[in-house]
C-alpha cells in the first residue's frame, strides 16, 4: 500500500484539541502560525474554516507565518484536487486529516502534517524556542514526525543528549555553540549511523530538523526550518590586563614629585649657596 | 467534555547555556555534558469520533485566514545553502594615533565574553557584520597584554574627525571616519547596541581604560570608538 493510497484511504481523522502552550503566553491575542507539509508523495488543499487557503500544498512545504488571532480552527485536509472547490463543505471526497484545535495567543507554533508511528497521516503542533540565544551559540531542534522506530543522534560514536529515545510526535533541543556538528541518525540505543544528519549551527538561529516520510519504504527526508534573529551580546569585553595606563599615570607622578625634589633641592642650594656669599 | 487536550510539555529551562568547549567537541563528547539539555513533546491530535470535532466551548475565530500567505519549499538538511561567504577584516589603520593592527575573526570566551585574541592583534566579532555592513560591526583588542601595549593603546587618544582604514582579506579598503569616544565603566557598556545586527553600518572599536584594579588585573572602564563608513 503506498502512502498516496493510504493516506486517500484513510477516513476523516476527526478530533478537537488545544495546541500545547501554556496559558501564560495568552497576554498577546495572536499566534505566528506556519504549516508544514511532511507527507512525502501527495500534494493537498487545505482549508481553514471551511474556506480554501492552500492549494496544491507540496511535501516539504513550509506555510507562514499566519498570524492568527486566539480561538478554534477548523482545519480539513484533502488529497489536492483539480480546480478544488472553494469551500470544505462543497468537497465531495473525505478529508484525509480533519481537526478542531484551539489555538492560543502569543505563541509561535509549527503545525506539521505527517506520518504517524503506524504510517497513517496526522497532524502535530509544536511550539517553537524564539527565545533569546547565548552570545556565540545557536539552536538545534530534532523533530521525530516519520514513520519510523524511536532514534538517537549519534556523533563520534555515541549518543548525543538529550537527543536520544526520540519518538514520533516528540521533540528534543539543545543550545550549541555555533558551528558544524557531523551528527546522524542511529535506531535507539545503536550508535549504527542510518540516515546522515550534519548539522551546521548558525549563532542566533534556532534550527529546527523534521525527520519526515517512510524510513522502511525509503522516503525518509530530514526537512529544516530555520528561526534567526535570536542572538544576544557577549556579556563583557576585558581588553587589558597590565594596567600599563596606571602605571604611566604613576610614572609621571613620580617624575613630577622628583622633578619638584629636585627644584627643591636647587632652591636649597641656592639658598646656601647665597648664605655662603 | 469531549476535548482531547493534548497540551505540550515545554520544558522551559533557563536559557543561559552552560559554557561549553570547542564546536566541535561538545557534539561529540560521549557524555553529552555541559549541554543545554532541555525536551519537550509535541501535541499530536488524538483521534476521537466524529463528535469531538464539536467544539462547544471554544468560539470558532471568525477571522479569515490571509490567502496570500507565503509558501516555500523548505530546504532539506543536506540541501542548505552554505553560509554566504563574506570577505572577513584582516587589518585596522589609524594612521594617525600608529596604530596599525592585524585581526582575526573572533568569537565567545569560557565566561561568554569577546574573546580577544592575544598581544598586538585585535579581533572582530565574526557573528555580527562585517565593518561596512548592516548593524555594527565590532573590533575589539587590548590597550596593554602581558606588561606591553597592546593593539589599542592609542584608542583613547582618537578624536571625532580622525580617519580610519579597514583591510579587508581580498585586499580590498574601506575608509571610515570616527563620529563618538566614548568612555564607560564595564557595568555601564552598551553592549546591545554595540553588538546590534541592525541599522545603519557602523563600526565600533572597543578596548580598556579608566582605573586599574590590581586585584583583578582588569581595567574599569572600556573605551569605545565609533566610526561610520565614509
Amino acid at each position: 500500500m503506498t502512502l498516496l493510497s493510504r493516506a486517500l484511504a484513510a477516513t476523516a481523522l476527526v478530533a478537537a484539541t488545544t495546541f500545547g502552550v501554556s496559558s501564560a503566553a495568552g497576554a498577546q491575542d495572536t499566534s505566528e502560525v506556519y504549516v508544514v507539509h511532511g507527507i512525502p508523495g501527495v500534494d493537498v488543499d487545505v482549508y481553514v474554516n471551511d474556506a480554501l487557503t492552500l492549494e496544491g500544498f507540496a511535501p516539504k512545504d513550509i506555510a507562514g507565518p499566519l498570524d492568527l488571532p486566539a480561538g478554534n480552527y477548523d482545519i480539513k485536509i484533502f488529497a489536492a484536487a483539480d480546480g478544488p472547490a472553494a469551500t470544505a463543505a462543497e468537497r465531495t471526497d473525505d478529508a484525509v486529516i480533519d481537526v478542531a484545535p484551539d489555538v492560543p495567543g502569543g505563541a509561535n507554533l509549527s503545525v506539521i502534517a505527517h506520518l504517524d508511528g503506524e504510517g497513517a497521516p496526522t497532524l502535530s503542533a509544536f511550539a517553537n524556542d524564539v527565545t533569546e540565544t547565548a552570545a556565540g551559540e545557536g539552536r538545534v531542534t530534532i523533530r521525530h514526525t516519520a514513520f519510523a522506530p524511536a532514534v538517537d543522534i549519534v556523533a563520534g560514536g555515541a549518543a548525543v543528549p538529550p537527543f536520544t529515545n526520540l519518538t514520533n510526535g516528540n521533540e528534543a533541543k539543545a543550545d550549541l555553540p555555533a558551528g558544524d556538528y557531523p551528527t546522524g541518525i542511529a535506531a535507539t540505543g545503536t550508535t549504527e549511523v542510518l540516515v546522515e544528519a550534519p548539522v551546521t549551527v548558525a549563532e542566533g538561529t534556532n534550527l529546527v530538523v523534521y525527520a519526515i516520510g517512510d524510513f522502511a519504504g525509503g522516503t525518509l527526508e530530514l526537512l529544516t526550518q530555520s528561526f534567526d534573529g535570536l542572538h544576544s551580546a557577549p556579556a563583557a569585553v576585558n581588553a587589558g590586563n597590565s594596567g600599563l595606563l596606571a602605571d604611566q599615570t604613576s610614572t609621571s607622578t613620580l617624575l613630577v614629585v622628583g622633578l619638584g625634589a629636585m627644584a627643591l633641592l636647587s632652591v636649597s642650594a641656592v639658598a646656601v649657596n647665597r648664605r655662603q656669599v | 467534555m469531549s476535548i482531547v487536550a493534548c497540551v505540550a510539555i515545554v520544558m522551559v529551562v533557563a536559557s543561559s547555556c552552560a559554557s561549553v568547549g570547542s564546536s566541535t567537541e561538545a557534539a561529540s563528547s560521549s557524555t553529552g555534558a555541559n549541554l543545554d539539555q532541555q525536551r519537550s513533546v509535541g501535541a499530536p491530535f488524538e483521534f476521537g469520533s466524529a463528535a469531538a470535532m464539536v467544539d462547544d466551548e471554544v468560539p470558532e475565530a471568525d477571522v479569515g485566514v490571509d490567502p496570500t500567505v507565503p509558501i516555500r519549499t523548505g530546504d532539506t538538511l543536506g540541501d542548505l545553502a552554505e553560509s554566504v561567504s563574506v570577505a572577513s577584516p584582516t587589518s585596522v589603520l589609524i594612521a594617525g594615533l600608529d596604530i596599525d593592527a592585524p585581526v582575526s575573526p573572533v568569537g565567545i570566551d569560557a565566561d561568554g565574553a569577546f574573546d580577544l585574541p592575544p598581544g598586538n592583534e585585535a579581533g572582530w566579532y565574526r557573528f555580527g557584520p562585517v565593518p561596512g555592513s548592516e548593524g555594527s560591526a565590532v573590533l575589539a583588542a587590548h590597550v596593554d597584554w602581558n606588561g606591553v601595549p597592546g593593539a589599542f593603546f592609542n584608542l583613547r587618544e582618537a578624536t571625532s574627525g580622525d580617519r580610519l582604514t579597514v583591510v579587508y582579506e581580498d585586499g580590498s579598503r574601506l575608509d571610515f571616519e570616527i563620529i563618538r569616544v566614548d568612555q564607560y565603566e564595564k557595568t555601564e557598556l552598551p553592549l546591545a547596541d554595540l553588538f546590534t545586527r541592525e541599522g545603519p553600518p557602523q563600526l565600533a572599536l572597543i578596548t580598556c581604560g579608566g582605573d586599574f584594579d590590581r586585584a583583578t588585573r582588569s581595567y574599569e572602564d572600556n573605551v569605545v570608538v565609533i566610526a561610520i563608513p565614509v
